[in-house]
């Protein structure tokens, strides 16, 4: 009993945990938070940290809810209490704390704007002459510069020959062009593309493929959510009360098999297949046969939720049908693998 | 069989399949497009090496989830509580088990795979030669250029030895020249001169020692030698050394019986070998290295014309200019073959001068020489350009080929010594020369360049050229005090260097979490592993390299903003927390009990 009364503390710590992780990987994902997180300008990142955090609310509660399954694996906890709590905190989720969120969201959006119009003003400075530099498909050295702006001695590289152009180049001056990003060269009519930001500095701090492909999904769905709410409520309600409702039938997974290991990590397969399964069919809407099959007798704003509830009511069903064969009541207590 | 010996078959069982599947997964996948065919079998071998090679660390930790997890599993039937000594034992084997992969990764990491990536870039590089070298033989053709068009088809068949377009190209172009020239070309003209042709530099003889050998010559009426021992000796006496009065008066009486040889032949032929062989002494004698050597060397083909005779002085005085020539110029047919051979490309650099000046160096191919025990390098499309300590442009010039090779300082100290200017082997008058684009460089300037860095330091900026990441560990280690002058941010070397010293503490913290996970998701007591899990196995390797790649990734965030912070000391901060990290996840390991 003891257990199962931790589950809402447990929640929100992993409501926390995940809300941290995907902000701080999304802010790490950005060249411009990146160069002020390595110059010290912890202000900006923090700034940009609790944005990303309020934004990406929506899938990092799902995600926290995904993830609670791994406390009943290991612990010992009522069902029926259990399956109560869930309801409970996905009800509290779509009805209150998303919603609030989409507030708090839009209260902050006009600071952040300041913040990150400040932060682009302080990232306009030239990167240090007497040192190569790495822009897209160039080289880049200058012997000195004045306070203008202006470069002494440059030398390019172009790592990608076009034609006629030569694949070394020396300009005894060249002017940097703020605002744009690009510096012109004399004797140049149009200026070459360089980034400002010293990408040479952080080599090697690419985020992994993976980290972008999952980021990239839960902001499709965390934005989509936001733009539902302010524009057909009843739609917003529909969508996120589908994903917790296929969120829910990853219970399945925690009685895959008698192996806790295989069962965590089959968890967090489906968790991201849900992501992906969510952009292709509710986003994307790339289910041909199924716009053919009900297309002409549901509306289209419903057609693509119920295409992912058929989904989970299949995981609930094999959820149910596994929960019979361990002999999972209501009154007993998780989990059964010893 | 303790735990550890359990989990061992498990990890080498993930190693195999690993090793396995990076092989078919590289022989499935297409080659790159440009790849020409003998090249296609050994890039699919390394790639699939270099695919193991990272992946590595993952299928280590998967290894260890999995064999632990089950390994634990019969282990737990017994209550463990925390802090329990049988946690002790466990993390004992487990830490040798984890030390030998370790150390296995970083052999690799370190010895195999920077030489299997060069390869790499080799096979790559010398494809898109080949295709060029393709094209233009096609061009050259169409253009009526045989010589260039069998030089460049010579050239692909160099890479790719069967290739029958290169064949067929060669043919096309003989056929083509002997059509024009009215009769069938000869097979393989274009002369493959050996590289080493050029004897080594000048002797080590004393004064003393030259003296005798003038006196020898004199004895033995070989004028030219005792003039040339004595000019020599003489050049190298001090101005208070008596020897210097005694080796001007044999170099006069060696001279006047010289200017008196004409006078003996009577035959005009001979006559006339004799007054060049003088005109070729006189240019050597003047300094004039290059005229020297194209008398001497017509010279030499001459009497062998007569009779097929052989005169010891002009062979010994064209070695003698040879080397002399060797000082200050090469011969262009020696980079010839250079190109297919070149190890790296467009390699830039700047050298600052402790005066506040500073040179930009640009190359667009190097290919690395080995001759005669000394090591040398052809540089093509060397571009150099010298700035003023005010930053203006002194001067800027680009040679077709540069050669350059070690030469010892007045400080003891070996710099590269760039040799601009080429001639050719046969004809005088055809020479390659800086081609100047700004200023104006002195005669001096642009025949020789010193440059101002210690000879290793070359490789190390060309190995740098390829990218930080694909540095071998000892080279960074070298490199990065002396990075900044050569314009490469010393930061970035210290990130990688760090980054690669701590790569094998975030595995062992890694390989210790996974044991934590191991323990605590455990194979159930009662429970057999079941054969349809298998199926779902193959997860845990993929999780595990979505866990390593990101544990690398926020590691490198992380050390990078340590060094930007505190670029010092960075490496003792970063190593009090990955030991901290290391002791935290073992002190959780024993914080392990049975539920």
């Amino acid at each position: 009993m003891k257990n199962t009364l931790m589950l809402p503390i447990v929640f929100l710590a992993y409501l926390g945990l995940w809300i941290g992780v995907l902000a701080l990987f999304s802010v790490l994902g950005n060249v411009l938070q990146m160069q002020l997180l390595l110059e010290g300008r912890y202000a900006f990142f923090l700034g940009e940290i609790i944005y990303q955090g309020l934004q990406l609310f929506p899938a990092a509660s799902l995600v926290a809810t995904a993830t609670l399954f791994l406390y009943i694996m290991r612990h010992r906890v009522l069902v029926s209490v259990s399956i109560v709590l869930f309801v409970l905190f996905s009800t509290a989720l779509v009805f209150w704390a998303i919603p609030a969120s989409f507030t708090l969201l839009s209260e902050y959006a006009p600071a952040r704007a300041e913040l990150i119009n400040s932060a682009r003003i302080y990232s306009e400075k030239l990167p240090s002459s007497g040192v190569i530099h790495h822009s897209l498909g160039n080289r880049w050295i200058w012997f000195s510069d004045t306070p203008a702006g202006d470069l002494n001695s440059l030398a390019v590289v172009r790592n990608e020959k076009t034609a006629g152009d030569e694949v070394f180049s020396v300009y005894q001056t060249a002017a940097y062009v703020p605002g744009t990003r690009t510096i012109l060269p004399d004797g140049e009519a149009n200026p070459m593309h360089a980034l400002v930001v010293d990408k040479s500095s952080f080599g090697g701090l690419r985020q992994p493929p993976f980290i972008s492909a999952l980021l990239s999904d839960v902001h499709l769905m965390s934005q989509t959510f936001y733009r539902l709410w302010y524009e057909d409520a009843y739609a917003y309600w529909l969508q996120t009360g589908v994903c917790f409702f296929f969120i829910l039938s990853l219970f399945a997974c925690t009685l895959w098999s008698s192996w806790r290991l295989l069962n965590a990590v089959c968890l967090f397969a489906v968790l991201r297949a849900f992501f992906i399964l969510w952009r292709v069919v509710v986003y994307e809407r790339k289910v041909n046969f199924f716009e053919e099959a009900v297309g002409n007798y549901l509306p289209e704003a419903y057609m693509y939720p119920l295409f992912l509830a058929v989904f989970a009511l299949a995981l609930h069903a094999v959820g149910i049908v596994f929960a019979v064969r361990r002999g999972v009541t209501s009154a007993s207590e998780r989990p059964l693998y010893d | 069989m303790t735990e550890t010996a359990k989990t061992l078959p498990v990890l080498l069982a993930h190693f195999i399949i690993g090793l396995c599947a990076s092989l078919l997964w590289t022989f499935v996948s297409p080659a790159p497009e440009s790849l020409i065919e003998p090249f296609i079998l050994n890039h699919r071998l390394y790639e699939a090496f270099l695919l193991f090679i990272r992946f590595f660390p993952a299928l280590m930790i998967s290894g260890i989830l999995l064999g632990y997890a089950l390994s634990f599993g019969k282990a737990a039937e017994d209550p463990h509580v925390r802090w329990s000594p049988r946690f002790l034992k466990y993390l004992k084997g487990a830490f040798l088990l984890f030390l030998g992969c370790v150390a296995f990764q970083v052999i690799l990491d370190e010895g195999v795979a920077p030489s299997l990536e060069s390869s790499l870039i080799q096979y790559r590089s010398r494809s898109d030669d080949y295709r060029e070298f393709i094209h233009l033989g096609i061009s050259a053709e169409s253009s009526g250029d045989y010589d260039e068009g069998e030089r460049a088809a010579l050239s692909a068949l160099q890479i790719w030895k069967k290739s029958s377009e290169a064949e067929k190209l060669l043919e096309s172009i003989r056929y083509s020249r002997a059509d024009t020239a009215g009769r069938i070309a000869e097979v393989a003209s274009v002369p493959v001169k050996p590289l080493d042709l050029i004897p080594p530099g000048a002797d080590s003889f004393g004064v003393l020692e030259l003296l005798k050998k003038t006196e020898q010559a004199l004895e033995e009426r070989d004028y030219f030698a005792a003039h040339y021992y004595a000019m020599k000796a003489w050049s190298l006496a001090s101005d208070t050394d008596p020897n210097k009065i005694a080796a001007m008066d044999y170099a006069a009486h060696a001279w006047n019986e010289i200017g008196e040889g004409s006078s003996r032949f009577i035959d005009s032929e001979e006559m006339s070998v004799y007054s060049d062989k003088l005109a070729g002494y006189a240019a050597l004698q003047s300094g004039d290295a290059l005229r020297a050597y194209y008398i001497f060397s017509e010279l030499q083909e001459r009497i062998k014309s007569i009779d097929g005779r052989i005169d010891t002085d002009v062979d010994r005085f064209l070695v003698i200019s040879l080397n002399a020539l060797a000082e200050t110029h090469f011969f262009i047919d020696e980079t010839e073959n250079a190109r297919p051979f070149e190890s790296s490309r467009d390699v830039f650099f700047a050298m600052h001068h402790p005066d506040g000046s500073a040179d930009y160096v640009f190359v667009r191919g190097i290919t690395y020489l080995r001759s005669s025990g000394r090591d040398m390098a052809y540089l093509r499309g060397f571009e150099l350009v010298r700035l003023e300590k005010d930053g203006s442009i002194r001067f800027h010039f680009e040679t077709p080929y540069a050669k350059m090779f070690a030469a010892r300082g007045m400080d003891g100290k070996e710099r590269p010594q760039v040799l601009l200017r080429a001639v050719s082997r046969e004809s005088e008058g055809v020479t390659w020369r800086p081609i100047v684009k700004k200023g104006s460089p002195s005669e001096a300037e642009s025949a020789i360049q010193v440059l101002d860095m210690p000879y290793d330091d070359f490789a190390l900026v060309v190995s740098a050229n390829r990218g930080i990441r694909t540095m071998q560990l000892a080279d960074i280690i070298r490199f990065i005090n002396r990075s900044e002058l050569y314009g490469f941010p010393k930061h970035e070397l210290s990130i990688e260097l760090i980054s690669r010293l701590s790569e094998p503490f975030l595995l062992m913290i890694l390989a210790v979490f996974a044991l934590v996970l191991a323990w605590r998701y455990r194979l159930g007591q009662n429970s057999l592993f079941k054969a349809w899990w298998v199926i779902a196995v193959p997860l845990f390797p993929f999780a595990c390299i979505y866990a390593v790649e990101t544990v690398r990734y926020l590691a490198r965030i992380v050390i990078s903003h340590i060094v930007q912070v505190f670029p010092s000391q960075p490496i003792i901060l970063i190593l009090a927390v990955l030991f901290a990290g290391l002791f935290g996840v073992s002190a959780l390991f024993f914080a392990q009990r049975t539920e």
